[in-house]
């Protein structure tokens, strides 16, 4: 059997760790375009303010492809898929026969295509190479913008801010992390930022980019038309499924690859996993995309099985997530933000501690936690398992529930 | 890789609360790394009325804790135990956000995620060593199973379960 795995990051890396528990000899095959083992993205943020060194960047062991018998191709990107020959190709030419094939190929950063968007001091802010780039241009003293208020704006800023970067952020939306924080956690997220030194913009967005004669960016001009200037300049609006290369091939795809409970593709020997899959949504009762690392390591994980023969389901994802902004530790689960007619929401605010509870029904479906996070995974099981919380509810909004030890006898998790 | 076969096993009806097992956490705890400069347990109890509970990691099958990790510090050793590289911890609480026990410590300032790793270098876990009422033991699951079960068996053969 050979196994060919597109992607070196989350997803593929648990998917072969898989694969090797249950087939021994098969053959496995990695690509990634970029020149490394695989490393932590979420971790770049880290590595542009230097608290991380290159050897803490990577994800796994420096044996990790001998010891799982691997070909890995680093630096090598996928030109087409022949699904009837079961083949592969490179951009090099070279093509490779598949039995089973994965794909995991991640995210790409949406770029806005208004005129300088490709001078040479703009970056985008989601691989190794991208902090890289920026720690060069990163000095003290220079004017940094950034355009964007989600996950990666925020920790580019961050980034930059550590190099002493004096840091713009310019947000369009009206707040910061707008997909998941209400108005009063935005708040204390923005006021935050700003005490750490970011200075921030909400609701306006850039309508040019300002080049100087040596073709550098040198400067933004808003939509109620403020200038303002920069030495550097990130563009963080966003990230979609990395799918461009399969676009003329007959697998399923709608914002990103459509896969089944198996993490199948609609092609049977195809599968997809992680932030290019468009995976089962506990919430939305629909599959979407959730580009998040535990889910990518978990349906890595089912995809390997899977492949490798062993039927495993994966039980479905929700939007998460669990950031440290300045210090402040921010978690987000579930629907936060949201709000329809049957739902009933618990705040506690105090200073810097926010808390939000979203029931719907006798269920959880969201949370945010700002400045305390303990036990946020309780929550976490409560909301993915949609499980009757009625008589834990008081416990649940006096925030006492410090365990999901009496609450999850029929969550699938066995104990050793 | 650590193959020792590692078991902690709650019978948490016995718990007085002394908080024997804590301190002797904190002891060991410590010293997993530098990194580490507040006093920390990795076993807590939890009060539930006049009853108390120890909660410590339960080294869950599909561990939630290892696949959440961005830094990829969390392992599953040969012997069974989830076991963390501290040095590797960056501390970004993505276990904390899917521990369903509650299992995980945070150290805010030192960036580090603590959980019970299983003192798998001591032939004792401290925590067992100091537990006077026998709630912790480093006894098989598949025995206390089997050994509940006779106990059942017995009590009501006895008649002292139809009482």
């Amino acid at each position: 059997m050979r196994h060919i795995i597109i992607g070196n990051s989350y997803a593929g890396i648990n998917a072969v760790e898989s694969i090797r528990e249950i087939d021994k000899d098969g053959e496995i095959i990695m690509i990634s375009d970029e020149p490394y083992r695989a490393y932590s993205r979420p971790l770049i943020a880290y590595y542009l303010s230097g608290r991380m060194t290159d050897s803490d960047m990577y994800y796994r062991e420096p044996t990790f492809y001998k010891k799982h018998r691997i070909r890995l191709f680093t630096g090598e990107r996928v030109g087409g898929i022949d699904i009837e020959k079961q083949n592969i190709s490179l951009e090099n030419g070279t093509s490779f026969r598949y039995e089973r094939l994965l794909i995991s190929t991640g995210g790409k950063p949406s770029v806005l295509k208004i005129k300088g968007f490709n001078a040479r001091n703009v970056f985008t802010f989601t691989k190794w190479d991208d902090a890289k780039k920026i720690r060069k241009f990163a000095k003290e003293e220079k004017r940094g913008i950034v355009l964007g208020g989600g996950l990666i704006g925020v920790k580019a800023a961050e980034g930059l801010n550590a190099c002493g970067v004096k840091v713009m952020m310019v947000i369009s939306s009206p707040r910061i992390l707008s997909l998941v924080l209400d108005e009063i956690s935005g708040e204390i997220v923005n006021n935050h930022l700003r005490r750490s030194g970011i200075k921030t913009i909400i609701g306006h967005s850039v309508k040019d980019i300002l080049t100087n004669p040596k073709g550098d960016v040198c400067g933004v001009i808003l939509d109620n038309n403020k200038r303002l200037e920069c030495d550097i300049l990130i563009i963080a609006k966003g990230v979609r499924p990395n799918i461009d290369f399969i676009k003329n091939t007959s697998i399923r795809i709608n914002r990103g690859i459509i896969v089944d409970r198996q993490m199948r593709t609609n092609i049977k020997n195809i599968y997809a996993a992680g932030d290019v899959a468009e995976a089962w949504d506990i919430l939305n009762n629909k599959n979407s995309v959730i580009a998040i690392a535990p889910l990518a390591c978990e349906q890595g994980k089912i995809a390997g099985f899977n492949m490798a023969g062993v039927e495993r389901f994966y039980s479905g994802g929700i939007g998460m997530n669990s950031i440290v902004v300045a210090g402040l530790p921010v978690m987000t689960l579930g629907v936060s933000n949201t709000v329809n007619g049957n739902t009933e929401i618990k705040y506690f605010h105090k200073g810097r501690l926010y808390r939000k509870l979203v029931f719907h029904e006798n269920r959880l479906a969201g949370a945010i936690l700002v400045g305390d996070v303990r036990y946020g995974g309780v929550l976490t099981h409560l909301i993915r398992s949609q499980s009757d919380i009625k008589d834990i509810k008081k416990e649940l909004v006096d925030y006492t529930l410090k365990t999901g030890e009496f609450i999850s006898p029929s969550m699938g998790f066995s104990h050793n | 890789m650590s193959n020792k076969v590692r078991n902690i096993t709650v019978v948490s009806d016995l718990c007085d609360g002394c908080n024997e097992c804590v301190r002797a956490c904190e002891k060991v705890i410590s010293k997993v790394s530098n990194k580490v400069k507040k006093k920390i347990a990795a076993i807590k109890l939890i009060r539930n009325g006049s009853s108390y509970f120890p909660i410590i990691c339960r080294n869950c099958e599909d561990a939630p804790c290892v696949t959440a990790c961005i830094s990829g510090c969390r392992k599953r050793e040969e012997g069974g135990w989830v076991t963390t590289n501290y040095e590797r911890c960056v501390g970004c609480w993505m276990c904390v956000m899917n521990c369903p026990f509650g299992a995980i410590e945070m150290l805010m300032e030192d960036h580090v995620a603590i959980k019970c790793d299983g003192c798998l270098d001591k032939e004792v876990a401290p925590c067992v060593a100091a537990c006077k009422t026998g709630v912790l033991s480093h006894m098989d699951i598949n025995d206390y199973t089997a050994q509940t079960r006779k106990e059942a068996a017995e009590r009501f053969l006895s008649g002292s379960a139809i009482r």
